[in-house]
């Protein structure tokens, strides 16, 4: 998972991490479990994103692969980008 | 028909793949409406001029300041207090005295926005804050002009083009920003200059691609940049057929 910068200070910095989920709604309950209160961050509430955040797998839009069923298989990379406002 | 200066001056464009003098001739007749004179504007500007834009229309509505010089660079220390577009209409002048800068010490908002779209051939969003973003982009698809879209905090930076009716818009990926006070901004992550200036000068190279027909536009992809790890990354965003702005046929005014 590759996380923008917003969300970063939760994960101890990291720009990168390794999880393990079939699929996307799995892989951020892992991150959870993980990271607790991370969910917060990203979702509004249940599996709804918030509506400054996006997801794509491997490059591509998760709402074209199935949304949070989209399925995912080892080596994958699930990006988590926040719109940022700076100029 | 190019002058023996000119020639000079954009000797190292003519070899460029795709370019030609019918290329640059659709540049110097140009009219780019570039929305902030900060980070990205900066660069973005700067970038323009040089190459041979016709006329960038610069607007801001602020005075420099002595944080901004970390990364506004085309503003100086003598510039302090100064208002922002006097400041870069100087500096771009001194570049390219072809290059014609109009420039407007102005806030644009709901009620104005419209009117500055319709100077413009193409506009970049240099802006600082979700407000402007946002506005600069449902004017985009309200009017059909195709902007620029980018932002940048702390060692990250994200830029892609907004095609109203050949591609997403901002909406499309981020239907809302966040709630007032809960995102991060440059204020408590900070914004390393050399972050805006790559990402002011990737707006420039799409504006000037999109003016000349070259090249293929970031419509549909949007490309993000992290320094600290030095990783580019591009993503495919979806066209979203519900977007409150531009889902179907729908345009707000």
């Amino acid at each position: 998972m590759r996380l923008g910068t917003p969300f970063r200070e939760i994960v101890a910095g990291k720009s990168e991490i390794e999880l393990d989920g079939k699929n996307l709604a799995q892989l951020f309950a892992s991150l959870e479990q993980c990271y607790n209160g991370s969910r917060g961050i990203i979702f509004e509430s249940g599996d709804e994103l918030k509506k400054n955040v996006h997801l794509f797998v491997n490059g591509e839009d998760f709402r074209v692969l199935g949304g949070m069923a989209a399925p995912l298989k080892d080596g994958d990379v699930v990006s988590v980008l926040f719109a940022i406002d700076g100029g | 028909m190019l002058t023996d200066e000119q020639r000079k001056r954009y000797a190292r464009q003519w070899p460029l793949p795709g370019w030609s003098e019918e290329a640059h001739l659709k540049l110097a007749r140009s009219r780019i409406l570039v929305v902030g004179a900060g980070g990205l504007g900066s660069a973005a500007a700067y970038y323009l001029a040089a190459a041979g834009a016709g006329t960038i229309i610069l607007a801001d509505p602020d005075s420099v300041e002595l944080s901004n010089l970390n990364r506004q660079i085309l503003h100086c220390t003598k510039d302090i207090d100064r208002p922002k577009v006097e400041s870069a209409k100087e500096k771009l002048e001194a570049l390219n005295p072809e290059c014609s800068v109009i420039i407007y010490r102005e806030q644009l908002d709901s009620k104005n926005a419209h009117k500055f779209f319709e100077k413009a051939d193409v506009v970049l969003d240099c802006t600082d804050g979700f407000p402007s973003k946002y506005l600069l982009n449902d004017v985009a698809v309200a009017t059909g002009k195709p902007l620029v879209h980018a932002g940048v905090l702390a060692w990250s930076g994200q830029v892609f083009f907004v095609w109203p009716g050949k591609g997403p818009c901002l909406r499309c990926v981020f239907p809302e920003p966040p709630k007032e006070g809960t995102a991060p901004s440059s204020l408590t992550m900070g914004i390393l200059g050399a972050v805006a200036g790559v990402m002011g000068a990737i707006e420039a190279t799409e504006a000037i691609k999109y003016i000349t027909g070259t090249g293929s536009l970031l419509v549909g992809r949007m490309l993000t940049y992290d320094a600290m790890s030095m990783q580019w990354q591009q993503v495919r965003i979806a066209r979203d057929a519900s977007c409150s702005v531009c889902g179907g046929s729908k345009k707000r005014r």
